[in-house]
């Protein structure tokens, strides 16, 4: 029987809610969520397009984090767990989207493929649609792992935790990924 | 071509790196449309004993079909077999009969 009424503080610790929540608690739920959601959008965030599939992703996400909270055995933070979850949530979601790279248009970009003040002249904010155009050209998993590696600053050691991948398999990954992105960047990646 | 090295690529990079996108507004308010979506998945992924509660009028009437078919066809079995009987013993007394036995 699910229940609005909690005994639990929202001060509690992660474990507490967890268990909370496994007992049918709906606002032990709602803590944890409000207490995470944040990193979950950080994440999500850089797979998504548009502020909907970000929520759709997001709300995802904590969906299989519910789905599977009895099988959180404390071993690791809960913070860890749920990354893990969010990462290959994130992965499928890429991996659905393989055939469908929507991205930027390129004509609203302040650059062209093979421009060669590419890191010069642009600010901030369009060196990141520049790069987030560029990753959106590319294979599900090289996007997953440039992600991880060159814009969320996860180690080598860390995206295989959060990916179930080895440490060899991730710097190969991660290695390809980069070439892609160059290749495709330097505007060769059809010649 | 133009060759983008190591370098000019980790330095756009970090310039994206630096842009982060400002707080979705999508986290206001997360929580209830959360909270919704699970309560929808819940009334949809409903326990098999509530649907066997929804099956028991159809259980009850075919439980009670089934006895209905199969006592009529007991009682026609029944009558059979008494006809059968009866009509064997006639038989035998007429052929006592004509045999004189």
């Amino acid at each position: 029987m699910q229940s609005d009424k909690s005994s639990l503080s929202p001060d509690c610790d992660d474990e507490e809610l967890v268990k909370g929540a496994v007992g049918g608690d709906d606002s032990a739920f709602t803590a944890l969520v409000t207490r995470y959601k944040h990193r979950v959008f950080r994440l999500a965030a850089r797979f998504t397009r548009s502020e909907h599939e970000l929520d759709d992703l997001s709300q995802e996400i904590f969906l299989k984090v519910y789905e599977n909270l009895k099988q959180f055995r404390g071993d690791a933070p809960f913070e860890h767990w749920l990354s893990r979850i969010a990462v290959r949530t994130c992965y499928d979601a890429l991996r659905r989207q393989r055939h469908d790279k929507r991205t930027i248009p390129l004509d609203e970009l302040a650059w062209e493929p093979g421009d060669k003040r590419i890191d010069d002249r642009l600010s901030a904010a369009e060196a990141r649609s520049v790069v987030m155009w560029g990753i959106g050209q590319l294979k599900a998993e090289e996007r997953l792992v440039i992600t991880l590696m060159e814009l969320e600053e996860n180690s080598v050691k860390e995206i295989a935790g959060l990916t179930g991948w080895t440490e060899v398999n991730v710097k190969v990954r991660a290695w390809r990924a980069r070439k892609a992105l160059k290749r495709i960047l330097e505007g060769t990646e059809h010649e | 071509m133009n060759n983008l090295s190591d370098d000019c690529l980790d330095r756009l990079l970090a310039k994206a790196r630096g842009d982060l996108r400002k707080d979705s507004l999508r986290e206001d308010g997360f929580e209830g449309r959360l909270m919704t979506r699970l309560r929808e998945n819940r009334r949809q992924e409903s326990p098999w004993y509530l649907w066997a509660w929804r099956a028991v009028p159809l259980l009850s009437a075919m439980i009670i079909m089934l006895v209905t078919v199969s006592g009529v066809q007991n009682s026609a079995l029944g009558s059979d077999l008494s006809h059968a009987l009866t009509g064997g013993y006639e038989e035998s007394v007429l052929v006592s009969y004509y045999t004189g036995e």
